[in-house]
C-alpha cells in the first residue's frame, strides 16, 4: 500500500522499471570505471563526445525533475502562466547557441571558473566562480531529489529520508565510478527514456479522444462561461502574473539557462565548436518537441480533472478517485504520471515512473560532475597544488564527487515541504545573474577587467539571494516572482561600470580574442584531420 | 602572469609556445602533436592583418549572434507586451481553440526556433570556414 490511498496498489510495471533503470545506470558505470586515466578523462569524457551522442546527453542533463513533472503540473495548476517556464527553458538555449557555444568550445578548459580564471588572470575570480558553481549547483540538486521522492511515494511507502538516500547514492556510486563517461552514457539513454515516456503520454491523451485544440476549446468553454468550474483568468496571458512579474521571470529563466554549469560543461566534451553549435542545434530540437507536448498533457489532465469534480459530461472517460487523490495531493508535480495512468494503465505509468526517475537521474549526475570538478579541479589543483599528478587527480575528483553526494542527500533531506518548480526558478535567479554576464562580457567584449567580473559575479549573487530570501523587508516594487529581471540588470551594471572605473584589461585579451573567436588552427587540424569525434559507448570494454 | 597560467595547467611539450593560453593540453585533446597546435595570436604567420581579419570576423559573428536573438527573444517580449497591453483580443481563438498568445508561446515559437538556429549555425561555420 502506499501513502496515497488504501486502494492504491503498488504499480508493478513502474517499480520494475524504476529500478531496472538504477541498475542499467549504475552497470554501465561499472564498466567504464578504469577508462578514467586523466582529469580529461574523469570530467569530459576524453573530448571525444560526438554531435547526437552530446545533444542527448545535453538534453537529458538539462530536463530535469521540474521540467518532466513540473511543466505539467504548472500548466495544470495555472493555464497559461506554465507556458513561461517551458519557453524560458527553451529559449536559453538559443542564447547559449548564439553567443556561448562556440567561443566557450574554442576556449576549452575543464570547467566554468576554467574560464574567469584563464580569461581575467584573476585566482579570487576563480574562487567566487568556483562558489557561485556550488550555490547553482546545490540549488538546482535539490529539487531533483525532492522530485525523485514524490515518484517513489507514487510505487512504494518507503519514507522520505530513505529515498533520498537510495538516489544520491545510486547516482554518487556511478559518478565517482565512471566520471563524465558514465554520466554522458547514462544521460543518453536516459534522455531517449525520459523523452519516449513524454511521447508516449501526450500521444495516449490525444488517442483517448482530448486533442489539443479540443481540450483548449472545452478549457475556454469551462472557465469563461457563466457557472465557470475553473477560473476565468486559466487559459488568459496575463493570468496570475503582471507584465514586470512575466519579464522577470522570462530573463531569469532564460539568462540562467544559459549560466548553467552543468550544462556548459558538456560543451567542451564535443572535439571542436563546430560540433559544440550543432550539438546545441539538435538539443533545441530534441527539448523543443518534449517543451511541445508538456504543457498539452497538464492543460489535458486538468480538463479532466475539472468535468470529473463537477460530474460534467464529457466524451472521455472520468477520472479514477485514485488519480483525483494523486492530483488533490500534488497536482503540481503528479500530473505526467496521473495522465499515464488514466489513459494508458499500469504499464505507461511505469514508463512514465521510469521517465521521472531518468530526468532526475541525469540531471543529478550532470551536477555532480560539476561541482566534483569545482572543489577537485578548480579548487584543489588549480589554488592548491598545481603540481598534481593526473592520477592524483583523478582520485581527488572522485573524493570530491563522495563529499558532493553526501552535501547532496543532506540537502534533499531538508527541502522535504518545498516546491520543485519554486527551487529550480531560484537557481535560474543566481546563474542568470552570476555567471551569465561574465560569460557574455568575457565572450564578446574586450574592455572587462578582472576586477569588473568579480564585482558582477558578487552583485549578482548578493542581489539575487537578498531579493529571494529577503522578500518581506523589501518595498513592494522589489518583490517579484523571480528576481532575476532586477539582478542580472545589476550585475551587467557591475561589470561594465567596475571595468570603466578599476583593474586592467588582461594585456592578452587581443591573443584571447583571437583564441575563441579565431579560425586558422582549427582550419588547420581539421585539415589533417586531427578532429574527430568516437562514439561513447565504443568506450565500453569487450567481453 | 604567463608563468603563472603555465605553471597551474601543464601541457604536453610545446605548449610553452603559446604565452599565457594553455591551448594544448585542454582545448583539443593532449595527445595532439606539437606541430599541429598552432598559437591563435603569434607565430610567423600573425600579422596586423590577421589581427584585422578576426577582428572582423568577432564582429560578424557579433552581428549575426545580435540578430537571431533579437528576432527570437523580440517575438516573444512582443507577446507577453501585446498580452497585457490587448488581453482580450491576445486571448481570443483564432483557430482550433488557440488564441495568437497560446498559439505564439505554446506551439509556434518552437519550429521558429529551430528555423533561425539552423540558419545561425549554417552561416556561423561558414564565417569560420568550417564545413
Amino acid at each position: 500500500m502506499t501513502p496515497l490511498g488504501d486502494a492504491v496498489q503498488v504499480p508493478i510495471f513502474a517499480l520494475i522499471f524504476g529500478v531496472g533503470l538504477l541498475v542499467l545506470s549504475v552497470t554501465l558505470a561499472w564498466n567504464v570505471r578504469k577508462l578514467q586515466k586523466t582529469a580529461a578523462d574523469y570530467y569530459l569524457a576524453g573530448r571525444a563526445v560526438g554531435v547526437l551522442q552530446n545533444a542527448s546527453a545535453i538534453s537529458g542533463d538539462y530536463i530535469s525533475a521540474a521540467s518532466f513533472l513540473g511543466i505539467s503540473g504548472l500548466t495544470f495548476l495555472l493555464g497559461f502562466d506554465g507556458l513561461y517556464y517551458a519557453v524560458g527553458f527553451f529559449l536559453g538555449f538559443a542564447v547559449v547557441l548564439f553567443f556561448i557555444a562556440g567561443p566557450l568550445r574554442k576556449f576549452g578548459q575543464y570547467t566554468i571558473p576554467d574560464f574567469v580564471g584563464g580569461r581575467f588572470n584573476t585566482n579570487g575570480g576563480r574562487a567566487i566562480a568556483v562558489l557561485c558553481v556550488l550555490v547553482i549547483s546545490l540549488f538546482y540538486t535539490a529539487p531533483q531529489l525532492l522530485g525523485s521522492a514524490k515518484i517513489l511515494l507514487i510505487l512504494t511507502d518507503i519514507p522520505y529520508p530513505a529515498a533520498v538516500a537510495i538516489v544520491s547514492l545510486s547516482i554518487t556510486v556511478y559518478v565517482v565510478l565512471g566520471g563524465m563517461r558514465a554520466a554522458t552514457m547514462t544521460q543518453i539513454f536516459q534522455f531517449w527514456v525520459l523523452w519516449s515516456a513524454i511521447l508516449l503520454v501526450a500521444a495516449l491523451v490525444w488517442q483517448g479522444g482530448l486533442p489539443y485544440g479540443r481540450v483548449l476549446t472545452e478549457l475556454q468553454r469551462l472557465t469563461a462561461e457563466d457557472g465557470a468550474v475553473g477560473p476565468s483568468t486559466y487559459l488568459s496571458p496575463t493570468g496570475s502574473l503582471d507584465l514586470r512579474d512575466s519579464l522577470s521571470l522570462l530573463v531569469a529563466l532564460v539568462c540562467g539557462t544559459a549560466g548553467l554549469p552543468h550544462i556548459l560543461v558538456r560543451l567542451y566534451t564535443n572535439p571542436d565548436r563546430r560540433r559544440a553549435r550543432w550539438s546545441v542545434m539538435l538539443v533545441l530540437v530534441f527539448i523543443g518537441t518534449f517543451y511541445l507536448m508538456t504543457p498539452y498533457i497538464g492543460l489535458a489532465i486538468n480538463y479532466l480533472f475539472l468535468t470529473t469534480e463537477s460530474g460534467l459530461a464529457t466524451g472521455a472517460e472520468p477520472l479514477s478517485p485514485q488519480i483525483l487523490s494523486w492530483l488533490a495531493f500534488d497536482g503540481q508535480n503528479l500530473a505526467v504520471p496521473a495522465a499515464a495512468m488514466h489513459f494508458g494503465g499500469q504499464f505507461a505509468l511505469g514508463i512514465a515512473v521510469a521517465g521521472s526517475l531518468g530526468a532526475v537521474l541525469s540531471t543529478t549526475a550532470g551536477l555532480l560532475v560539476v561541482m566534483s570538478g569545482a572543489l577537485g579541479h578548480d579548487l584543489y589543483y588549480n589554488l592548491y597544488n598545481p603540481k598534481a599528478s593526473q592520477r592524483t587527480r583523478v582520485i581527488v575528483a572522485r573524493g570530491s564527487t563522495i563529499i558532493m553526494g553526501i552535501v547532496v542527500c543532506l540537502l534533499g533531506l531538508a527541502v522535504e515541504r518545498m516546491q520543485i518548480a519554486v527551487l529550480v526558478g531560484l537557481a535560474f535567479a543566481v546563474s542568470a545573474s552570476t555567471l551569465f554576464p561574465v560569460l557574455i562580457t568575457g565572450l564578446w567584449w574586450r574592455g572587462v577587467t578582472g576586477a569588473g567580473a568579480v564585482a558582477g559575479m558578487i552583485t549578482g549573487l548578493s542581489v539575487s539571494l537578498l531579493l529571494i530570501f529577503a522578500k518581506g523587508i523589501l518595498p513592494g516594487w522589489l518583490v517579484l516572482e523571480n528576481p532575476g529581471g532586477v539582478s542580472v540588470v545589476a550585475s551587467f551594471i557591475a561589470i561594465v561600470a567596475v571595468s570603466k572605473v578599476f583593474g586592467r584589461v588582461p594585456p592578452d585579451v587581443d591573443r584571447f580574442m583571437a583564441l575563441v573567436h579565431g579560425n586558422m588552427e582549427e582550419q588547420r587540424l581539421r585539415s589533417a584531420g586531427r578532429l574527430k569525434s568516437r562514439k561513447v559507448f565504443a568506450d565500453l570494454p569487450r567481453r | 602572469m604567463s608563468d603563472r597560467l603555465d605553471r597551474r595547467t601543464p601541457g604536453p611539450p610545446g605548449s610553452e609556445r603559446y604565452g599565457t593560453w594553455d591551448l594544448a593540453s585542454d582545448r583539443t585533446r593532449a595527445d595532439l602533436p606539437a606541430d599541429d597546435q598552432v598559437d591563435p595570436h603569434g607565430g610567423a604567420d600573425w600579422d596586423e592583418a590577421a589581427e584585422a581579419r578576426v577582428r572582423a570576423l568577432i564582429v560578424r559573428q557579433r552581428r549575426l549572434s545580435i540578430t537571431a536573438t533579437a528576432l527570437l527573444l523580440g517575438l516573444v517580449l512582443a507577446v507577453v507586451v501585446a498580452s497585457h497591453v490587448y488581453p482580450i483580443a491576445m486571448a481570443t481563438p483564432v483557430w482550433r481553440g488557440f488564441s495568437p498568445a497560446l498559439l505564439a508561446m505554446g506551439v509556434l515559437i518552437y519550429p521558429l526556433t529551430w528555423v533561425v538556429a539552423g540558419l545561425f549555425v549554417v552561416l556561423s561555420n561558414r564565417m569560420d570556414g568550417l564545413p
